[in-house]
């Protein structure tokens, strides 16, 4: 599913008046791609994220899904959150089940259980179902709900730094994890992250949209990560086109893009 | 694309799931033997003493007073009252035992509650979940929740015409703010990430209230609840001895009639020890609610 973006616009009333957020924001997202978005704080990468989920209407512009407008959220897409957000009074079990039933009416409760266990087992969570969220880790937690997103079986995913609160060695599981669910095991065919490592997006993506605050234009480059797949982690940091890259994000985001205020 | 399983029950996974489980917490290893045994022993020790205390001070009081019972006397009335608790003899205050009349007391105090529980709850949720009936009702709720219950008593008792019913609808006006006002606070305060989850899964607005919504707002439902309890066992004692109705706040101002003091005592320890228990009960079944996660 091919993902259009197009002058998509966005502001929102402050304590300082109007602050703009996303300025004339226009990109393409092919079937297949894995991109990332990387920028500082307040350059609005969530904010463009809840508009391709449908949680937020832009002010201008238009976001298409295969050329169909995109006004609210739909069974296409699916969206791992930052704070896993996870319903903490039901089980992982009952938290990806009611999701999956609740996003996808036209599958039997039968077809819906299945493809539950399925993911749940994939993320090797099934035995772990029938606990809480606040009994199990943080890298439980999110990887219960990458299962949810996929169990929704959407052709986009759309996920809003995943892994940003858990610790390295979890995270480079779960990062091997999401690729494999999304080269293999699932449906899903587009990939958009939210980051704010840049090892991170180098790693999974195909492309890496750089952006940056207003009034700068939302996006500054899209940089393309031409390394073959399946890509591997511990050897991938020796590869020139990785190194090209990262450095070209490092030099972006620490000197071009580096707040003014200084670190 | 292929299908193929990845990582399906895989040694290296349960492994890694395994080691990343968090235990609860683990019973605490005492620092000396014994620790945990002298530290309750000490609790103890230190309630004896502060009760010791309060008797002594108690004791002074009353000797340099007149008419203020004395420990010892309360302690004889204590004993009468115990000895035939269930006695009921007759339609007065003076016929019956004191588990009765604490009985008679909770039967209305459970009556007002539920009513307001009744009202509160479902009231609580509209004004907490739709913007214009919060508006609506603000002003109202802000002006009548400070008057003391009891000045409702008269019109209920006017337009009643009879008293236990007018003390009931004192106590469900006692406990109908707290119950209304947490329950709305919980409902309006559901976290954006709750709400998110239930849009991007596209969760029907059955499935929000179900799922989402009342399980977010019990904790806060249940505060309520508890507050109210506790107001209005106060409310109702005082209710009770305006209306000398038949039940520990008529049974005080009954003994006070008759002068005997020591019986007042003895109801004001009744009294407290009937709301602990009360509080201590809201306080269980709040903490079955309790998912120890950040709200």
């Amino acid at each position: 599913m091919s993902l259009e973006i197009r002058g998509v616009e966005k502001s929102f009333a402050g304590r300082n008046g109007v602050q703009p957020v996303l300025s004339g924001v226009d990109l393409s997202v092919e079937r297949g791609e894995f991109v990332s978005l990387i920028g500082h704080s307040g350059c609005g990468k969530s904010t463009l994220l809840n508009i391709i989920a449908g949680l937020q209407r832009p002010d201008a512009g238009e976001i298409s899904l295969d050329g169909v407008p995109v006004t609210e959220p739909g069974p296409d897409r699916a969206m791992v959150f930052q704070h896993y957000s996870l319903l903490p009074w039901m089980s992982i079990y009952d938290n990806v089940r009611e999701a999956a039933a609740s996003a996808r009416p036209d599958r039997t409760k039968g077809d819906n259980d299945s493809i539950v266990e399925r993911y749940l087992r994939v993320v090797g969570m099934w035995p772990h179902r029938s606990k809480r969220p606040g009994q199990v880790s943080g890298g439980m937690q999110q990887r219960a709900a990458v299962a949810r997103a996929f169990a929704v079986g959407p052709k986009v995913l759309l996920l809003d730094e995943p892994f940003g609160a858990l610790d390295a060695l979890t995270r480079g599981r779960l990062q091997q994890q999401l690729v494999e669910l999304w080269s293999g095991e699932s449906n899903t065919e587009t990939v958009m992250m939210v980051t704010h490592g840049l090892d991170e997006a180098v790693y999974l993506a195909d492309r890496v949209v750089v952006m940056a605050a207003p009034p700068l234009p939302s996006v500054i480059e899209v940089i393309d990560v031409d390394i073959k797949r399946p890509r591997d982690k511990a050897t991938i940091v020796h590869d020139p086109e990785y190194q090209r890259v990262y450095d070209r994000l490092g030099h972006l985001l620490m000197h071009e893009l580096a707040p003014a205020t200084g670190w | 694309m292929s299908r193929r399983p990845i990582l399906d029950d895989a040694p290296a996974v349960v492994d890694v799931a395994q080691a990343e489980v968090t235990p609860g917490p683990a019973p605490v290893a005492s620092p000396r033997g014994g620790g945990r045994l002298r530290e309750t022993a000490g609790s103890v020790g230190l309630a004896l003493a502060g009760v010791a205390a309060l008797v002594l001070l108690w004791q002074i009081v009353a000797s340099a007073r007149p008419h203020v019972p004395s420990p010892g006397a309360t302690l004889t009335e204590l004993r009468t009252l115990l000895a035939s608790p269930l006695r009921n003899a007759g339609p007065n205050i003076g016929d019956k035992g004191i588990v009765v009349l604490l009985g008679s007391s909770l039967i209305r105090l459970f009556t007002g509650f539920a009513l307001a529980a009744a009202v509160g709850i479902p009231l609580g949720f509209a004004v907490g979940a739709i913007e214009p009936v919060r508006r609506a009702t603000n002003p109202i709720i802000q002006v009548l929740r400070p008057v003391s219950p009891l000045a409702w008593f008269p019109i209920a008792l006017a337009a009643l015409s009879m008293t236990p019913p007018a003390a009931v609808f004192t106590i469900a006006i006692t406990a109908l703010w707290p119950t209304m006002i947490n329950t709305a606070f919980g409902v309006g305060s559901v976290p954006q990430d709750h709400r998110d989850v239930a849009k991007v899964f596209r969760f029907s607005r059955a499935k929000y209230i179900r799922r989402v919504l009342v399980p977010y707002s019990i904790g806060s439902i249940i505060t309520g609840l508890r507050l109210s309890m506790g107001v209005a066992w106060m409310v109702l004692v005082a209710v009770e001895m305006l209306a000398a109705l038949p039940g520990i706040g008529g049974f005080v101002w009954d003994s006070y009639n008759n002068n005997n003091m020591p019986a007042v005592a003895a109801a004001i320890l009744f009294i407290g020890v009937v709301g602990f228990g009360l509080d201590m009960i809201l306080s269980r079944i709040a903490r079955r609610f309790d998912y120890s996660v950040a709200r």
